[in-house]
């Protein structure tokens, strides 16, 4: 799942245009629902806090919250058109997606973001998620005995590990496990070790971001 | 089910006898608990039959895991131990920490034993502290009587050498023991501990057991209704009284089966078109009363279950839990008056004794919104709230060990520092929000403490 946090208030409100009259909060009722950070409920509190800040600062600016199930289909922001109609800014605590997919449909229209779009991750406990794929295009976890050497290594290294993993942790940082030594433990309980042995040639990155700006099409939809 | 046989009891570890209707499961063939008090179902895996299994109650009863704490000695609970024809034998207790007190009576019992049949050995019984249960002072005297020679350390004048000599080094005595060392193993929870906890959504406990140190919880509750942990499951003080605790349980069960009714009268709804199955809620639930419902692919609250503190209602990200209580309404005289949100168990009842120790209620002049327990505050209600009155807002938890919701003092806490820390960043309000824990016994300091805040909020 997309995982995002809530951007600091400071920025929030820098952000926001200093003659704003009225804004739009729109949530999201997906991914960054499930990570505790864009969904109905942070959108109300946020509403709340921004208008203690601009009571506070003697400003009147009205301020409604619209959180619909997807921000990132065309169908549902038809709930989103006439709240993104009547307010002058929107502030969408959607993933970068779904703040995008806003924009491409409301032209004209100053679409910020409120979350900051952190990884693909797991949830690994109560308020908790880790960094697990960076969407690199070509999955290849088949040969790493189901652990992501380009998402859970700090380097991406496909040989590893490198000589600063020490004890299972990562020289980056103390609160990073080496994914290499997952790697070793996940493939040793598997009874795969030996594919770890072969040396591995570069991966094709043409499908991450070397490729340039990705799509892709589902061919039962499209002829060629 | 119709036609299904329930049980009133289940067992999962070892089983006790009782009179009910009971069955036994072991931790390992265990898979998922669902359901509440007076009917829950629990599943095993193939080894356990029947794999589905319906019962009332649960008693959780694992075993303690022994771990040796030195190479060469022997168990303080063992039989087979070995005598030395010429050395002495050694007891060690409290090392290197202080051991459950149902040792001081294993550890004297054992003394006693070795001087009944080898009256001429020289026995020796290290420990730092002797607690005296049940008739472990009778069996002391006997142990002084029979010449066992009994020295009290304290960490540091102890050290263990090659362990099997003991040099024990206090004050003017100085004395290295070459002997059989029988020593109190440590007790540590069971290997399936960790698991049976997620089996039954425990909150995580104290030193890994599963149980919570938690007044509420004493002695066998385990936070989730029908649900109680002995021995090794509980923690490390649950082998000195065991007789009493399983007493206790057993009365409980009983009245379980004589009937159970919902803690309050409120029906917490989930709206199965706005969940989507975070598992939030489940997750934050202190006693285990959320469940799935697979039917309508939701989460539902079940009733019997459920202790009524809202916890769920305030961590929905979707507001998809509904109650028919507006339990956040503001109760008050004058708009200008400080406002209190105080918990229905701790400042509320020292409210009431301070009231009948002093004839005054200290809760008068203050605004008041009443909650079951302090985790319902939302940060978006205390910012509401900060917009519309211009008074300062004083949130009234619990202390940690004496919270009915177990994790709600925690989690309300986290939310009121993110509060002032989202207050600062912005530079408004932010001394404008207090937060303090009390127990329901701190009457006095509930008076004092209100007056003294008041007058601070004079000037
Ligand atoms: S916009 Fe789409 S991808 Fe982004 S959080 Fe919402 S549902 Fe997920
Ligand atoms: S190999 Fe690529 S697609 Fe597979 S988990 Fe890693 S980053 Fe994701
Ligand atoms: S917290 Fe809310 S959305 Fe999440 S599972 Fe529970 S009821 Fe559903
Ligand atoms: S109100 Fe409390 S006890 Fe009841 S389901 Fe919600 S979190 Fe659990």
């Amino acid at each position: 799942m997309i995982v995002g946090k809530l951007k600091d208030i400071k920025e929030i409100k820098d952000s926001l245009p200093d003659d704003i009259d009225s804004l739009l909060i729109a949530g999201c009722g997906s991914c960054v629902s499930v990570s505790l950070a864009g969904g109905e409920r942070e959108a109300d509190s946020l509403k709340e806090l921004l208008n203690l800040y601009y009571q506070s600062k003697g400003k009147s600016v009205s301020i409604e919250t619209e959180t619909i199930k997807r921000q990132c289909d065309d169908e549902f922001l038809d709930e989103l058109e006439l709240p993104v109609a009547r307010n002058q800014v929107v502030l969408s605590i959607a993933c970068g997606v779904g703040v995008q997919h806003l924009a491409i449909n409301n032209p004209g229209k100053i679409i910020l973001p409120g979350l900051d779009t952190t990884f693909y991750g797991r949830t690994s406990d109560i308020g908790k998620w880790e960094e697990m794929c960076h969407g690199c295009g070509k999955c290849i976890l088949d040969q790493f005995a189901g652990v992501c050497p380009v998402a859970r290594c700090s380097k991406s290294l496909l040989n590893g590990p490198c000589g600063g993993s020490q004890d299972g942790i990562c020289e980056v940082d103390d609160s990073i496990d080496c994914g290499w030594q997952t790697i070793y433990d996940r493939a040793e309980e598997l009874g795969q070790l030996e594919n770890l042995l072969d040396f591995e040639s570069p991966k094709d990155w043409s499908t991450y971001k070397d490729g340039g700006v990705r799509s892709h099409k589902n061919p039962e939809f499209f002829q060629e | 089910m119709a036609g299904k046989r329930k049980f009133e009891l289940a067992w999962i570890g070892d089983k006790e006898e009782t009179d009910f209707e009971s069955i036994q499961i072991s931790a390992e063939d265990l898979v998922a608990c669902q359901g509440e008090i007076g009917d829950f179902k629990l599943i095993c895996n193939k080894e356990n039959q029947p794999e589905e299994i319906n019962v009332a109650n649960i008693i959780i009863n694992l075993p303690y895991q022994e771990e040796p704490v030195l190479e060469k000695a022997d168990s303080l609970f063992s039989d087979d131990y070995d005598i030395n024809e010429d050395k002495p034998v050694i007891i060690l207790q409290d090392y290197p920490e202080l051991s459950a007190a149902v040792i001081s009576q294993a550890g004297l019992e054992k003394a006693l034993e070795i001087k009944d049949n080898y009256p001429d050995k020289e026995v020796y019984y290290l420990y730092q502290a002797m607690r005296f249960i049940e008739d472990n002072d009778r069996l002391y005297e006997r142990a002084r009587e029979s010449e066992i020679i009994f020295l009290k350390f304290d960490l540091g004048q102890l050290k263990i050498i090659e362990e099997e000599i003991i040099h024990y080094n206090r004050e003017d005595i100085d004395l290295k023991l070459n002997g059989n060392i029988l020593a109190a193993p440590e007790l540590k929870p069971a290997k399936e501990t960790e698991r049976i906890a997620r089996i039954f959504n425990l909150a995580d406990g104290y030193k890994e057991y599963l149980q919570l140190d938690n007044i509420y919880l004493q002695p066998t509750l385990s936070g989730k209704r029908g649900v109680y942990l002995l021995k090794g499951s509980r923690g490390p003080t649950a082998l000195t009284y065991f007789e009493e605790e399983l007493d206790f349980t057993l009365n409980e069960v009983s009245k379980n089966l004589a009937g159970v009714t919902e803690i309050d009268k409120y029906d917490r709804e989930v709206d199965d078109q706005k969940c989507i199955l975070c598992y939030t809620c489940y997750r934050v639930c202190p006693h285990g009363a959320i469940q799935r419902d697979d039917e309508l692919n939701s989460m539902k609250v079940m009733d019997l279950a459920c202790q009524g503190c809202n916890l769920c209602l305030s961590r929905c990200p979707t507001n998809a839990i509904q109650i028919e209580d507006d339990y956040l309404k503001i109760e008050g005289e004058n708009e200008q008056d400080p406002i209190l949100i105080i918990c229905e168990n701790s400042a509320e009842i020292a409210a009431e004794k301070y009231n009948s120790m002093v004839g005054k209620d200290p809760l008068e002049s203050y605004q008041k919104i009443e909650v079951p327990c302090v985790s319902t505050v939302e940060r978006g209600q205390i910012f509401e709230i900060l917009s519309k009155y211009s008074s300062d807002i004083m949130i009234l938890g619990c202390v940690s060990e004496a919270c009915k919701h177990l994790t709600g003092h925690d989690r309300c806490q986290q939310v009121v520092e993110r509060i002032k820390e989202d207050l600062e960043k912005l530079e408004i309000e932010q001394d404008r929000v207090h937060y303090e824990r009390l127990s329901p016994r701190m009457a006095a300091d509930l008076g004092a403490f209100l007056a003294d805040w008041k007058e601070a909020l004079k000037q």
